[in-house]
């Protein structure tokens, strides 16, 4: 353990650099994981839009054509 | 919730011909270059099929698609494998290069196709929120980005004058 600000930083670039390294497949698991653990600590929804079924979403304008 | 079943989806999609090309963005996107950082839902760009005899392309039949293979809406996104996704339509040069130059990546086994490094970070760049400034100085530390390709997707797409007020802003005592 240091206190050594300097060697604290790069003790963090090299943790996040060893992070980056790993395989995808754990990268992606742990996208997983720190999603699940960002939705566990969220305060709750309190406008009730979840689960809002969109039918008929806003069509989008096909490159080169005008929207008609 | 599994993130490789989300992309396992997509790519069915792909196969089932519901959509032309897909590519990953966003944190996600980053995430096949950098370590990971939390978000929340997977970006996914699209080319959409305009429907018969429309000019019009639409997302119904990604929606109808999904619906009967037991996709759940929520608010603009469906939840595929647990995870909200959000199609996106390639709009505009920079995005529709992105998609075009995409690449495949092996998970395990799957094929994922993502941005470039270089192109998630001129679309940072060119996005330019607080959290986009910090994916493209992560992607710069990391040294994930060959500079000569992504110098020429700045020049190609005038984003020189952002860059140097990034790099000024942001880069200046870089060592």
């Amino acid at each position: 353990m240091t206190f050594n600000l300097s060697r604290i930083l790069q003790s963090k670039r090299d943790f996040r650099q060893r992070l980056a390294a790993r395989p995808i497949a754990e990268k992606l698991a742990l996208l997983d994981a720190l999603r699940e653990r960002a939705l566990a600590i969220r305060p709750a929804r309190s406008v009730p839009d979840a689960g809002v079924l969109r039918e008929k979403p806003l069509p989008y304008r096909v490159q080169g054509k005008p929207p008609e | 919730m599994n993130i490789r079943n989300t992309i396992a989806a997509i790519n069915q999609m792909q196969t089932d011909g519901v959509i032309e090309r897909y590519a990953i963005g966003g944190a996600v996107g980053a995430t096949f270059y950098l370590e990971p950082v939390a978000t929340l839902d997977v970006d996914v760009f699209i080319s959409f099929r305009p429907e018969a005899g429309s000019l019009l392309a639409s997302p119904q039949a990604i929606f109808d698609y999904l619906k009967a293979r037991g996709g759940r809406m929520e608010g603009e996104y469906i939840v595929i494998a647990g995870w909200p996704v959000q199609f996106l339509p390639a709009a505009g040069p920079l995005v529709e290069e992105a998609l075009t130059q995409a690449i495949e990546k092996d998970v395990a086994g799957t094929t994922a196709r993502v941005f470039t490094a270089e192109h998630l970070a001129a679309i940072a760049l060119h996005t330019g929120r607080a959290k986009d400034k910090t994916r493209l100085f992560q992607f710069i530390e990391a040294g994930a980005l060959d500079p000569a390709r992504f110098q020429a997707i700045l020049s190609r797409h005038g984003l020189q004058e952002a860059w140097q007020r990034f790099e000024k802003q942001f880069l200046g005592d870089t060592p």
